[in-house]
């Protein structure tokens, strides 16, 4: 990439060269990664095994029940029960108040575990 | 969506919300393609002749399923079949091989018209092996291109 987007001062005048700058920024990101989408699945857990997650998006998707769980074994274990008309449930990692944003978390006894922004 | 370039700003035209919010949209979808997902995969293997079922979860947002299973040897399955189930869309099955008889199937799945946005849905894997053999799902991924 080579054009660098105006960097914006107090009472600097808004031209149309420095606006197009920005699209022309914009133009070299996406020539070099384009809109490519990608994801990968998460395979089901075997009996009794344990995921390892990071407090990375804000709901924790999963099936079966099992518990979420603190590392340190300090505090409380999460229960979790899918809904069994969809064989999913749903916890708003927010609301587990002593989960840190990037935090490691378990889950251990659910069949499937998928973090994620949406509900 | 995709990304489409901005319209140009041009001399003495107002400068409007709406001018500098096709600006806002263009970087979030640059973002948004941009993002990788938290989840990492777990090959498994299937060593049993009397066939093994695999499951992996994955939520619908790119149209081509990409695959693939490496067997041990030549000559060494015996069934090979791939679905996948929805939890509001009907059931599909994407792939089916009664007698699979090469070393490696990688495989794209066009998924269009099969999921809604966002959906949630289960890809079963089935594997017959042959005696000795072992079949390994290598990979399971959603990809927005089919090369």
């Amino acid at each position: 990439m080579t054009t660098v987007p105006h960097r914006w001062l107090h009472g600097d005048q808004i031209t149309t060269t420095r606006l197009n700058g920005l699209i022309a920024a914009m133009d070299e990101i996406y020539a070099v990664r384009r809109d490519y989408g990608f994801q990968v699945a998460t395979p089901y857990a075997s009996t009794g095994e344990t995921f390892t997650l990071y407090k990375m998006r804000r709901y924790l998707h999963f099936g079966s029940v099992g518990l979420l769980q603190d590392p340190a074994g300090v505090e409380d274990a999460v229960a979790l029960n899918e809904d069994a008309d969809i064989n999913r449930g749903t916890l708003d990692l927010e609301t587990v108040d002593w989960l840190a944003p990037g935090a490691r978390f378990y889950v251990n006894g659910c069949s499937w575990c998928w973090l994620d922004d949406e509900l | 969506m995709s990304y489409t370039t901005p319209a140009t700003f041009v001399d003495d035209a107002v400068l409007t919300a709406v001018a500098l919010n096709t600006l806002s949209a263009a970087i979030t979808e640059l973002q948004s393609a941009g993002e990788q997902p938290p989840q990492v995969w777990l090959q498994r293997t299937a060593t049993s002749s009397s066939g093994t079922q695999f499951h992996a979860k994955m939520r619908h947002a790119h149209r081509y399923l990409w695959w693939r299973v490496d067997f041990s040897g030549a000559e060494h399955g015996d069934d090979l079949e791939l679905s996948i189930s929805p939890e509001i869309s009907a059931a599909q099955t994407l792939f089916s091989d009664s007698s699979p008889g090469d070393q490696s199937y990688a495989r794209v799945e066009d998924l269009d018209g099969l999921l809604a946005d966002g959906e949630f849905y289960t890809v079963n894997l089935s594997i017959t092996v042959q005696s000795t053999r072992s079949g390994t799902w290598m990979y399971c991924e959603e990809r927005s291109t089919a090369s």
